[in-house]
């Protein structure tokens, strides 16, 4: 089983839809996925119309009071499950804190959350609140890369160096993959950001392992998932949004050494069901 | 039975069940859509023995689109993973790395997965959704034509109507809505699928889909003519023979042609060795055409033994060495070609036609009531025992004669006279003490085992050596493939000492009183009551 979580401190970037659409590319291509909401907003749940509420909230899931795998709703597309968010996850960084004794054990509760689920699914997709604290720290404790969308701009990218500096000063082992997105290259900063922050950050970001090279665009289809409930795949498998997050899917299938989609050569758009 | 999948009976009319479910669930039409979906097995149905059914599926349209595969458990119809390919599948190396390939691997060895049953559906879906239009359960009523592939898996046979079936689909964490449905559709006086799919479409010939079996197992009389007693045998060793053929004209799936080429060992050694069964005509007759059969069909088997262990052949040079080997593959496919193109000549023509007529006549024909050879009327469970006896008494006679320093053609000798020992106590097992039977065999698999891996490292190094002339020819291939191709004879050759350095102890485990006693039980003639 292989974890991946789209994170990223500040809001409103692109984590949630990058999160819906990865994890549908990833079902498409026959692995079981599960996306896991663990924003007390709930966006990935709403998207896939899933009540977001899961018995007994954050303290059910890490206590061990429920099973992960109770809470478990399947989506409308084959092989996509969601755990599904609930309000009270707004807790979980206090629920987390009350956990056991020991800097290691704190932050190992979610992964024990998941670990019943190994067997279950192929992959796992972690959609995470904005936020630097103890929930992210047991995220960057069980994943085994983070997906970080960045929009070019100053403000997005010194969330990057932020983060960048706590793995560094935590010495976490910890994959960090970051990629633009709504990307606008009508924008002149745009267009001069995406060429230059890679070389600004080349120091800090692996050269080999680093930066994914997909740029998303900016676009209203993304906008319209909150309309239509779907991801793109479902709705809009023609347009240059979609594509975008194909050839992301594609790199990061590279990066996890899985080999090209089977869709990648015999099949050039996906058929929603 | 699939719990998933309820019958509609002939009478009810698809239009009112549909308005009669969409009351009751509260359901939505979904589109109607036709769908071509096939049923994936081997030939012997491995899948299905292991408890998995593995259907491919797509629309009908003018372009047909990608296939999604599915696999389920056949009884009670639950999803088990969903993969998208380009193209069927037939070994585990079409699908990408995971589970699907996993599974494949585990359960295909090395048969090929065919198409074992076409169904056209036309298929009305309905979705039953919550308050936030999430789809909670989808259920498709499904009109089904099914057409029972050939052999092979290539012609699409007869089409069968099998039907019309409600198959839910449930979702994950939404169990209500299925309870609902079930009850539902007890209530419209359905009732489940006593039946998976994939065995209706597949009984409308008559067959299952684990039916295929290269075991002869016969339930013989033991008091009955051995004339009629060994034409019964013949008869399902010759069913076993033919439903191979096919596939051996194929070509992709190497167990078609072993169990062909068993099959007519088989007969060969029935003729032979019941000697006075049948009369010295009948065996002139048709031994020398089995016999032929037995030559056209040797070197294509070669070949897919040599394609089928080429990877490990190359995995026992030093690694340095392994890609030196490489030209070796186009060459052994090149050949493999060749052969199977002669082979399927062979089939073709008029020499195996005629075969097959006069021998399934022959064995159609009735047993003479005054028969002219020697041992027809005699009781078959009495024939059998003395003929194993005979056959006993040359295995150890053969093994007790060689001796460290005897040459291989004695050790092949053995193999074969063991061969003949087997098939005996095989096709006679219903005439013969059950437990005493089995135990024989199982000795006698160790000392076969043996053997057998001395005659394959020796076909391998007579092969390798015999080809090093032609393959420097080769493309890609030089000075370091034939020196590549000297450390790999040489392996062998060393590991061939080996396997004959153990003859003697597992002949010794063998010639052993304890299996004596085995046999002395088998042979012996029933106390009478």
């Amino acid at each position: 089983m292989t974890v991946l979580a789209t994170y990223n401190l500040k809001g409103g970037v692109g984590k949630t839809a990058s999160a819906v659409n990865l994890a549908w590319l990833a079902a498409e291509d026959g692995l079981r996925t599960l996306l896991w909401d663990l924003d007390p907003q709930g966006a990935a749940t709403f998207y896939f119309r899933v009540k977001p509420k899961v018995r007994g909230g954050a303290k059910g899931l890490v206590r061990g009071r429920h099973d992960a795998l109770d809470a478990v709703r399947g989506s409308d597309h084959d092989n996509l499950d969601i755990l599904p968010a609930d309000f009270r996850y707004r807790h979980m960084d206090r629920v987390l804190h009350d956990g056991p004794d020991g800097k290691k054990a704190r932050r190992r509760q979610l992964a024990e959350v998941l670990d019943p689920l190994r067997d279950a699914y192929d992959l796992i997709l972690l959609d995470c609140p904005p936020s630097l604290s103890l929930t992210s720290e047991n995220v960057f404790d069980v994943a085994d890369a983070l997906l970080v969308p960045l929009i070019p701009t100053t403000l997005s990218v010194r969330t990057l160096e932020q983060l960048l500096d706590f793995r560094r000063q935590r010495g976490l082992a910890l994959s960090v993959w970051p990629f633009f997105t709504m990307v606008d290259r009508r924008k002149k900063l745009h267009v001069d950001l995406l060429e230059a922050l890679p070389r600004q950050l080349a120091d800090v970001v692996d050269p080999e392992a680093g930066w994914l090279s997909t740029v998303v665009p900016t676009a209203s289809e993304v906008e319209r998932m909150g309309i239509t409930r779907q991801p793109l795949g479902a709705f809009a498998p023609g347009t240059p949004a979609f594509a975008a997050y194909r050839s992301l899917w594609s790199e990061v299938r590279g990066r996890l050494g899985w080999g090209p989609s089977p869709w990648d050569e015999a099949v050039s758009d996906a058929t929603a069901r | 039975m699939n719990a998933l999948a309820w019958r509609v009976p002939g009478k009810r009319s698809t239009g009112a069940l549909l308005k009669r479910l969409g009351k009751r669930l509260g359901t939505v039409e979904a589109g109607r859509v036709a769908l071509e979906r096939v049923h994936l097995d081997t030939f012997d149905g491995r899948l299905w023995r292991r408890g998995e059914v593995v259907e491919a599926e797509r629309e009908v349209r003018d372009e047909p689109g990608p296939w999604r595969l599915r696999r389920r458990g056949p009884r009670d119809g639950a999803s088990r993973g969903v993969l998208p390919v380009a193209a069927l599948p037939r070994v585990a190396a079409d699908v990408p790395p995971g589970r699907w390939r996993d599974l494949l691997a585990d359960s295909l060895d090395v048969r090929t997965l065919i198409p074992r049953a076409w169904l056209q559906v036309d298929a009305h879906r309905l979705e039953v959704r919550d308050g936030r239009d999430k789809v909670v359960l989808r259920v498709d009523l499904e009109t089904v034509e099914g057409h029972p592939a050939g052999p092979a898996g290539v012609d699409r046979g007869t089409a069968h109507p099998l039907g019309r079936w409600v198959l839910l689909r449930p979702v994950r964490g939404y169990d209500g809505a299925l309870a609902d449905a079930l009850s539902a559709l007890e209530a419209e006086g359905l009732e489940p699928l006593q039946h998976d799919p994939f065995e209706m479409a597949l009984s409308a010939v008559g067959t299952t889909p684990d039916a295929y079996s290269g075991k002869i197992e016969v339930e013989l009389d033991p008091d009955q003519r051995a004339d009629v007693a060994t034409r019964q045998v013949l008869a399902a060793i010759t069913d076993v023979l033919l439903a191979n053929v096919e596939g051996t004209r194929v070509g992709d799936d190497p167990e078609f042609l072993h169990d062909l080429r068993v099959s007519v060992r088989r007969i060969r050694s029935l003729l032979g060795q019941l000697k006075g069964v049948f009369p010295e005509a009948v065996v002139a007759r048709f031994a020398p055409r089995w016999k032929w059969v037995g030559e056209v069909t040797g070197p294509a088997r070669d070949l897919d033994v040599h394609a089928l262990e080429l990877d490990a052949l190359i995995a026992r040079v030093p690694a340095d060495q392994r890609g030196h080997l490489e030209p070796l593959r186009p060459f052994l496919a090149a050949r493999r070609e060749a052969a199977h193109a002669a082979l399927v000549e062979a089939l073709d023509g008029p020499a195996w036609r005629e075969l097959v007529e006069d021998w399934q006549a022959f064995l159609r024909a009735e047993a003479a009531a005054r028969p002219t050879a020697p041992r027809a009327r005699q009781p078959i469970a009495g024939v059998a025992r003395q003929r194993i006896r005979k056959v006993y008494a040359r295995v150890l006679r053969e093994g007790r004669a060689i001796t460290d320093d005897s040459p291989a053609e004695p050790v092949h000798d053995l193999r074969k006279t063991c061969k003949k020992l087997r098939y005996l106590l095989e096709v006679h097992a219903s005439v013969l003490p059950p437990d005493a039977t089995s135990r024989a065999v199982r000795h006698l698999k160790k000392l076969q085992s043996l053997l057998g891996t001395f005659n394959d490292q020796d076909v391998q190094i007579h092969a390798l050596t015999a080809w090093s002339g032609a393959l420097m020819q080769a493309p890609g291939a030089d000075a370091r493939t034939l020196l590549a191709l000297g450390v790999l004879v040489d392996g062998l050759r060393r590991a061939q000492v080996d396997t004959r350095a153990h003859f003697a102890e597992t002949f010794a485990a063998f010639d052993h009183p304890k299996v004596a006693k085995r046999f002395d039980a088998l042979v012996a003639p029933p106390e009478d009551p």
